[in-house]
């Protein structure tokens, strides 16, 4: 498969020494599938309250994603995209398994962002996010499970307790990260370097003060 | 409650509404969600409206708003069909706006049904008409939509979307059907349409992806009953 598919780099079962790769071996969406999904974006028509992702989301040169955009990827077009590469594959090809795999995370997302949630939707939700975190251990074996796998697996309770996310999730945290990542700063701590529009502004103060007399 | 010999007529409606939102086990009730779509506005002491329909129904609408009228219970079954209509830009339902596709082509885009059984169609118009029947008037908005066709049964077997019954979406043939005219109520949200999805379906075809916007009245069935 990884002769017929440049896209992959998914080694054999490590050795026990491989247990560090290097990231180009994790890579799953590469140069062949990153293109496609472009160009199915482009023939995408979404309604107007839909967040649009950049053209050439995922690469380098396009930057990072919000995390709205992050959702809009996942949710919408990769699902488009991965179901028609991979969706035809043979059972047992490792893309197909990859694709069910990644789809039981786009379901877990589907259902934590309803609207409205009651006790049949947390458990659609455990059961797809387990088989999601199953299947990873599964697929990626080279690959330690993060503290967010565990947490997501904790967020059933929050909507027992709290209700939907849309109630108490942190977009306006998300957006001031991204507020403060926009921020050009000088990378040392204690040391105000102002921004030179910063700078432009307060020069044309003091001129205009001292104009005023 | 739930038992009609203790209630008024007048108070069905509600009832009906509040058994389909109200879950004991559920969370996230939106008040709005119980509001009846499209909004009967009362009239007044002489029996006018405020708002005229000053807009003529033309030939394409007026058999499926007939046929529209025709399906609904006896107290509109008895209305006769309206001649003139109020078209509109937009509707907002749950806090999502729909519009007709010669507005915003993206916002046309709509799942019609239920949450667990849609089929896609397009806004053609949107539209307020005043039903006049021996029982009074009412006034009810009105979607006309382009429904599409739906696969057969050998493309079917190539739609891989369909395996994913939470997240994948369908395809369909981007052949529209006729029109026909649904009430705001058989909305359920928008979809994602992307055109020819699959090389092994030969004739022109789309992927409709629900995009779960959705309300808690397309999700939970009714509750068969709640207090005896």
């Amino acid at each position: 498969m990884q002769q017929d598919n440049p896209d992959f780099f998914l080694p054999a079962p490590p050795p026990a020494a491989e247990t560090n790769p290097t990231p180009a071996m994790t890579a799953v969406l590469g140069k062949h599938t990153l293109p496609e999904v472009w160009s199915d974006k482009v023939r995408t028509i979404l309604p107007s309250w839909i967040s649009p992702i950049p053209v050439g989301a995922g690469s380098a040169r396009t930057g990072k994603l919000t995390a709205d955009q992050w959702r809009t990827l996942c949710t919408v077009h990769l699902v488009v995209t991965l179901v028609r590469l991979w969706g035809g594959c043979d059972p047992g090809d490792r893309r197909r398994d990859l694709l069910v795999n990644f789809m039981h995370l786009v379901t877990a997302t589907s259902l934590l962002f309803r609207r409205s949630v009651d006790t049949e939707t947390i458990r659609l939700y455990e059961e797809s996010m387990k088989a999601y975190l199953e299947g990873h251990l599964h697929l990626y074996p080279h690959l330690n499970l993060s503290p967010k796998h565990h947490l997501s697996l904790h967020v059933p309770e929050f909507l027992r307790g709290f209700g939907p996310v849309h109630g108490w999730v942190t977009w306006g945290f998300e957006r001031l990260v991204l507020k403060f990542q926009n921020t050009d700063t000088n990378g040392k701590i204690g040391i105000n370097t102002p921004h030179p529009q910063h700078v432009h502004l307060s020069l044309q103060t003091r001129a205009a003060r001292k104009d005023d007399g | 409650m739930s038992n009609k010999e203790l209630l008024p007529d007048c108070l069905w409606p509600l009832v009906e509404r509040f058994k389909l939102v109200f879950k004991p086990l559920g969370r996230g009730s939106l008040t709005a969600d119980m509001a009846e779509l499209p909004a009967q506005l009362p009239a007044g002491p002489d029996g006018k409206f405020t708002v005229e329909d000053k807009e003529s129904i033309d030939s394409t609408l007026s058999g499926p708003l007939r046929r529209w009228i025709e399906a609904q219970g006896p107290e509109i079954q008895r209305s006769t069909p309206p001649v003139f209509a109020s078209f509109t830009k937009g509707i907002d339902i749950a806090g999502t706006s729909y519009k007709p596709r010669s507005i915003a082509w993206g916002d046309s885009y709509v799942l019609i049904g239920t949450a667990s059984d849609w089929r896609p169609a397009q806004i053609h118009s949107i539209f307020t008409v005043t039903l006049s029947s021996n029982l009074g008037k009412s006034r009810r908005t009105v979607i006309s939509v382009y429904g599409f066709q739906p696969l057969s049964p050998p493309d079917i077997d190539h739609d891989n979307y369909r395996r994913f019954t939470h997240a994948g979406g369908r395809i369909y043939y981007d052949k529209e059907l006729p029109l026909e005219v649904i009430g705001t109520k058989e909305i359920v949200s928008h979809f994602a349409y992307t055109p020819n999805v699959c090389a092994k379906i030969s004739a022109s075809h789309f992927h409709a992806l629900p995009l779960n916007r959705v309300s808690i009245r397309h999700q939970l069935a009714p509750l068969p009953v709640l207090i005896g």
